[in-house]
C-alpha cells in the first residue's frame, strides 16, 4: 500500500492523468449511450454491425467489445507515467532516496493493477446499469466477461509499461505501441491464414483480444470460413496470464541488474 | 576514528572504457570526505555505485552500521548530478513525496524549505524554478529527516558566489552536528576549504586517500632571502640541516627531518647572514593534485 500511496502522490495533481482517465470514462460511457440509442451505427441503411442490444445477458459481451477500444487511453497514461520517471530521472532519485529497485517496479505494477481494477469496475457498473435499464434475460449469464475485461486491461497496460521501460520516451513509446498493434494484427492474420490455424491468436495482445470479440464478426467468421480461427477461451486466458508474467520477469531482471 | 563506509576493490566498465579500476578506501565517521578528480576520473560513477543507481562489475562496499543498503540510503541525503524532481509538482509536493520514500515525517518539509530559503516559493511548480533554486530544492531534499550522511556530487554547480559560500557554511555546520559528508568535486579550492579527508582519482585509479593534511602536505619547504643571495646560497649548499636547495628569485630549501626553521635562522645569524624573508610553505592540495593527475 505504501508503494501505491507514493504513486498516488505523483498522480493526484497531474492534469494528464485526470484528463486521460476522464476521456476514457466519459467517451466510453457516451459511446455506449450513443450505440444503445442507435445514434452510432456501423454500416448503411438497416445494417448495423454494432449490436445495440444492451439488455442482459448480451450487454456484457457487447460493452466488453466496445470497452476494448478505449483501453488505449489508459495505455497512453501508463506510458506517460513510466517515461516521466526516466525524463525527470526520478527513477534514479527514488533509489537514491532509499527505495529498493524492485519496489520501483512494484510501484508501477501496482499502478497498472489499480488502473485495471478501476477500469474493470467502470465497465462492470456501467454494463450492469445499461442492462438494468434495458431489461432482458439473466444478468448472471456472460458475467465472466468481467474477468476477461480485467485480464485484457492488465495485459494491455502491462505491455504498454514494458515498452516504456525500455524506450523511456513517451512519444516514441506511444508510436511504437500503435505500430505494434498494427503489426501484430497483420502477423496474426498471416499466421492464421497460411497455417489454417488459430495459433496467430496467441500473440501477446491478440491472446486477450480474443476474449472480447465483436459478436457480429464472430458469427460472420463462423459462417464464411471452413476453418475455425477461434482459439479456445482457456488458451487465451492461459497465454494472457503467461504474457503478463513474462513482462514482469523481463522487467524484474532489467531493474535488478542494469544501470539506471 | 571508526569508518562509516568501506569500499573494496570496486571495478566498473562502460563497454570498452574502464571507469573504475579497483578502487578501495574507507570513509571515517564524522569526516568531510572529498572525492577529487578531473572530469572523467570516475567520481560520479563511484557515487552512483554507492547509491545503487549503477551496478559495479565487481568489488563491494558497505555502509557500516546499517542492516542493509536501502536502509542506509534512507539515512543518506544525496545530491547526484542534476536535481531530479517532478516538473509538474510544487516544491512542497515534491518534498512530501521524498519524505514518504525516505519514511520521514512530513513536519520536516517546511523546516528544510526554510533552511534553503525556498519556503516562500513552496507552492511554485518545480518547472518555474531557476537552476540555482532547483539545486537548493535538491539540497532541501537531501536534508530531509536529518540524515546521518550526505553524499554530494558537485554541490556548488550552478550556484552564484553567495550560494557557493552558503553551501560551504552549510556543509561545515552539518559536519559539526556530526553528519558525515562525502562530496565529489573538481573544485579543489572548495574541497580544501571544507574537507577533512580526501581521495584523489584519476582515470578510475585511486592515487591517494587520507586526511587532507597528509595528502597535500607530505612535503614542506622554506622560502628564504637575504640581501646577498649568493652568500646565503653558498651557506646552505651541502649544509647538514638542508636536504635540498633550489635557487630561484627566492631560495627554496627542504629541511632534513631533524632540522627546524629556528635552527636555520640561528645558523644564518652565526654565519653573519641576516635574513630579510623566511617563510614556511606547504604544498597546496591543488599543486599536489596537479602533480598527481598530470
Amino acid at each position: 500500500m505504501k508503494l501505491l500511496h507514493i504513486e498516488w502522490l505523483k498522480l493526484r495533481k497531474y492534469r494528464a492523468f485526470w484528463l486521460l482517465v476522464s476521456l476514457f470514462s466519459g467517451i466510453f460511457l457516451l459511446w455506449n449511450y450513443a450505440i444503445n440509442n442507435s445514434f452510432l451505427k456501423l454500416g448503411g441503411g438497416p445494417v448495423n454491425l454494432l449490436s445495440n442490444s444492451y439488455s442482459f445477458p448480451s450487454v456484457w459481451i457487447n460493452m466488453g467489445y466496445i470497452y476494448s477500444w478505449f483501453v488505449l487511453f489508459l495505455a497512453v497514461f501508463v506510458i506517460i507515467s513510466v517515461s516521466n520517471e526516466f525524463t525527470f530521472r526520478t527513477n534514479r532519485q527514488h533509489i537514491i532516496d532509499g527505495m529498493r529497485r524492485i519496489d520501483f517496479l512494484h510501484g508501477k505494477a501496482l499502478l497498472v493493477l489499480s488502473m485495471a481494477i478501476g477500469a474493470t469496475l467502470l465497465y462492470s457498473f456501467s454494463a450492469f446499469i445499461f442492462g438494468l435499464l434495458n431489461g432482458g434475460g439473466n444478468p448472471i449469464q456472460n458475467m465472466e466477461t468481467i474477468v476477461y475485461v480485467f485480464l485484457y486491461t492488465l495485459n494491455y497496460l502491462a505491455f504498454a509499461g514494458l515498452i516504456s521501460f525500455f524506450i523511456k520516451k513517451s512519444g516514441l513509446s506511444i508510436i511504437l505501441l500503435l505500430a505494434y498493434l498494427l503489426f501484430e494484427t497483420i502477423i496474426v492474420n498471416v499466421i492464421n491464414h497460411y497455417f489454417e490455424t488459430f495459433v496467430g491468436n496467441l500473440m501477446p495482445l491478440q491472446s486477450t483480444d480474443e476474449l472480447l470479440p465483436l459478436p457480429v464478426m464472430k458469427s460472420l467468421s463462423a459462417m464464411t470460413s471452413s476453418v475455425s480461427h477461434d482459439s479456445p477461451i482457456y488458451l487465451s486466458i492461459l497465454f494472457g496470464v503467461g504474457y503478463i508474467a513474462i513482462y514482469y520477469f523481463i522487467l524484474r531482471n532489467k531493474m535488478l541488474k542494469t544501470d539506471l | 576514528m571508526s569508518s562509516i563506509l568501506s569500499i573494496e576493490n570496486i571495478k566498473k566498465s562502460y563497454h570498452v572504457v574502464q571507469a573504475l579500476k579497483g578502487v578501495s578506501f574507507e570513509v571515517p565517521k564524522g569526516s568531510v570526505f572529498g572525492v577529487l578528480g578531473p572530469n572523467g576520473s570516475g567520481k560520479t560513477t563511484l557515487l552512483g555505485i554507492l547509491l545503487d543507481v549503477l551496478k559495479a562489475d565487481s568489488g563491494q562496499f558497505e555502509w557500516i552500521g546499517y542492516p542493509n543498503d536501502f536502509t542506509a540510503r534512507k539515512n543518506i541525503g544525496s545530491l547526484l548530478e542534476t536535481p531530479n524532481f517532478y516538473h509538474y509538482m510544487t516544491a512542497k509536493d515534491n518534498l512530501i513525496l521524498t519524505a514518504h520514500i525516505k519514511e520521514r515525517g512530513l513536519e520536516d518539509v517546511d523546516r528544510v524549505l526554510q533552511q534553503v530559503n525556498l519556503y516562500e516559493r513552496r507552492d511554485s511548480k518545480f518547472s518555474t524554478f531557476s537552476l540555482g533554486m532547483k539545486q537548493r530544492l535538491a539540497i532541501a531534499g537531501a536534508l530531509l529527516g536529518k540524515p546521518d550522511i550526505l553524499v554530494l556530487d558537485e554541490p556548488t554547480n550552478g550556484l552564484d558566489p553567495v550560494g557557493i559560500s552558503e553551501i560551504r557554511d552549510l556543509i561545515r555546520s552539518l559536519n559539526q552536528e556530526g553528519i558525515t559528508v562525502i562530496m565529489a568535486s573538481h573544485l579543489l579550492d572548495e574541497v580544501e576549504k571544507v574537507c577533512t579527508h580526501v581521495a584523489i582519482l584519476k582515470q578510475g585509479v585511486l592515487l591517494s586517500s587520507g586526511p587532507v593534511s597528509h595528502v597535500s602536505n607530505d612535503e614542506e619547504w622554506i622560502e628564504l632571502s637575504a640581501s646577498n643571495k649568493q652568500t646565503l646560497a653558498n651557506a646552505l649548499t651541502n649544509n647538514p640541516l638542508v636536504k635540498s636547495i633550489r635557487v630561484e628569485e627566492l631560495i627554496h630549501i627542504v629541511l632534513q627531518p631533524n632540522a627546524s626553521i629556528e635552527g636555520i635562522n640561528t645558523y644564518c645569524m652565526q654565519q653573519g647572514i641576516v635574513l630579510n624573508h623566511i617563510q614556511k610553505r606547504k604544498r597546496s592540495l591543488e599543486s599536489k593534485f596537479m602533480e598527481m593527475t598530470k
